[in-house]
């Protein structure tokens, strides 16, 4: 599995330089909002964990792996193995520019926004739990499809229709935040309770992300199987 | 002596085409051609024969084993009308990703056919010409000592030049025992030059399969005046025009001819294009 994971890695090396602008632009995001960090960071690593997707037709990478001595199976393990191992680097460099960030900035006004944000551990365990469900959520509207018909045929609802509904999600939830009074203060309700009972909030958000992942690995194997090339 | 491939009754169903019990097998140590116009089932057959596409029916298997045994591939040397290589891969990205999937790959062997070909190793795989390209897929194979080759249209769109050069590769790797080769082409002047054997498929099935001498000795161009009627029923593809008349014919109908008939022996590509003319309906 490692050397698929490696191939995989070799394979989109025309995208390796775009990998640097994930830590710019997520401390760029930071200076105004350290939160949300994490979620960005997931969110970028999922999105950067597809490239092997799309690079598998204009270079026929899947083709490739057909002839290598290696199964289906193989194939389907070694691109989840990547996207996992990519989010855990993700958050782990995401928790350190979160910690270092909300230290910094901590009371400091950052064009007219004062931060208020410091991080500790039950606050960035819950926002690690929670991109982890972000991410599975968003690997399960992704992988499946691109398993099954490829990138080029299945790019608009498997990669491009779960970005965007994400961000307008996000959008959303950020206006709501700042114009509905009733709305954040149930959000915060929920938060606090969430810090109040970190464990419990953690073993949902875990559970509910590894139920996600296992339903979209399993569907990924079984629709790669019958794929044809 | 024992069959690299074996091919049972393969089947394969797509709207408006089908692989109809399509049955061939190639012993070790010789080169098969795989001969037939576009969209007669090549390309399909080789793909099912690497598990690309999911066959409906019939059993296949390479060098003794079932195809879909993994360990099997570690013994072939696959390549379509390019490599499967990514644009930005350089000879020594290709070394790197590659290698670890053969047990028998060797460096060294893999740098002296870099060298031997005049590939730089770190130039970008899309810099290559077309030729190169080939190349750099054949210095992989060869050095992960493949004894299988299955290589679907290998000298298409190469000059005559490259194409010379990429036919003795594939004759010096034959030299060696035990290797094998199925070579798809359109280009049947190739096959005369290193192939043994030719399976020829039309329209999803195969209409011969022997030794190329068999195929060529087989058959003569016919050219003459006017064809005798008890001889119509023997030509193959006939074409007839204002000053007579063409077709293909098995040696053994063509006694009996008139006098002023023109024969001459037929190559693959007068094979093929006679009886594809037949199987249109000519």
């Amino acid at each position: 599995m490692l050397n698929m994971i490696k191939l995989d890695w070799i394979g989109m090396k025309v995208y390796h330089k775009r990998f640097v602008i994930i830590p710019l632009m997520v401390c760029f995001y930071g200076i105004f909002n350290v939160p949300v960090i994490i979620p960005i960071v997931a969110f970028c690593m999922l999105n950067f964990s597809v490239n092997p997707f799309a690079v598998e037709e204009k270079g026929k990478l899947d083709n490739l792996y057909l002839t290598l001595p290696v199964t289906r199976k193989a194939i389907v393990n070694a691109r989840f193995g990547l996207s996992l191992l990519m989010q855990c680097i993700g958050l782990a460099a995401g928790t350190v520019i979160t910690i270092i960030l909300s230290n910094v900035l901590y009371g400091r006004t950052v064009f007219h926004y004062t931060h208020t944000f410091k991080a500790d551990f039950a606050v960035i365990f819950l926002l690690i739990c929670g991109s982890l469900l972000l991410y599975a959520v968003m690997n399960l509207s992704i992988f499946p499809i691109l398993f099954k018909i490829g990138y080029a045929k299945g790019k608009m609802f498997g990669f491009i229709i779960p970005v965007f509904a994400v961000s307008i999600m996000t959008g959303v939830l950020f206006t709501m935040w700042y114009s509905h009074n009733g709305f954040r203060e149930w959000l915060l309700s929920v938060i606090e309770w969430s810090l109040a009972h970190t464990v419990w909030t953690a073993l949902i958000l875990l559970g509910a992300s590894a139920l996600l992942l296992a339903v979209s690995y399993m569907l990924s194997r079984k629709v790669y199987a019958k794929r044809e090339f | 002596m024992s069959n690299a491939i074996e091919v049972k009754n393969l089947c394969k169903h797509y709207p408006g085409f089908a692989l109809k019990n399509v049955s061939f097998h190639v012993p070790n140590g010789l080169c098969c051609g795989f001969v037939g116009p576009n969209g007669a089932g090549k390309t399909t057959t080789l793909k099912a024969m690497l598990g690309m596409t999911l066959r409906d029916g019939g059993e296949i298997s390479l060098l003794g084993k079932p195809d879909d045994e993994v360990t099997v591939k570690e013994e072939l040397g696959v390549m379509f009308d390019q490599p499967y290589f990514q644009e930005d891969w350089t000879p020594l990205d290709v070394e790197k990703g590659i290698k670890p999937f053969y047990r028998d790959w060797d460096d060294g062997e893999y740098r002296r056919y870099l060298s031997r070909f005049g590939l730089d190793p770190k130039k970008k795989f899309k810099t290559f010409s077309r030729g190169m390209k080939m190349k750099l897929g054949l210095a992989v194979h060869l050095s992960h000592n493949a004894k299988l080759l299955l290589l679907d249209e290998p000298t298409g769109g190469l000059d005559p030049v490259a194409r010379d050069e990429v036919l003795d590769i594939l004759r010096e790797y034959m030299v060696s025992d035990n290797r094998t080769i199925l070579f798809s082409t359109h280009i049947t002047s190739d096959l005369e030059r290193i192939a043994d054997l030719i399976a020829y498929i039309s329209n999803g099935e195969i209409s011969f399969f022997g030794e190329k001498d068999e195929l060529t000795s087989s058959y003569c161009v016919v050219r003459g005046g006017t064809l005798p009627e008890d001889k119509r029923k023997h030509a193959i593809g006939l074409r007839e025009h204002s000053s007579g008349y063409e077709c293909l014919m098995a040696l053994e109908h063509i006694g009996g001819l008139p006098s002023d008939t023109v024969t001459e022996r037929a190559t693959i590509d007068d094979v093929v294009v006679y009886m594809e003319r037949r199987s249109k309906g000519a």
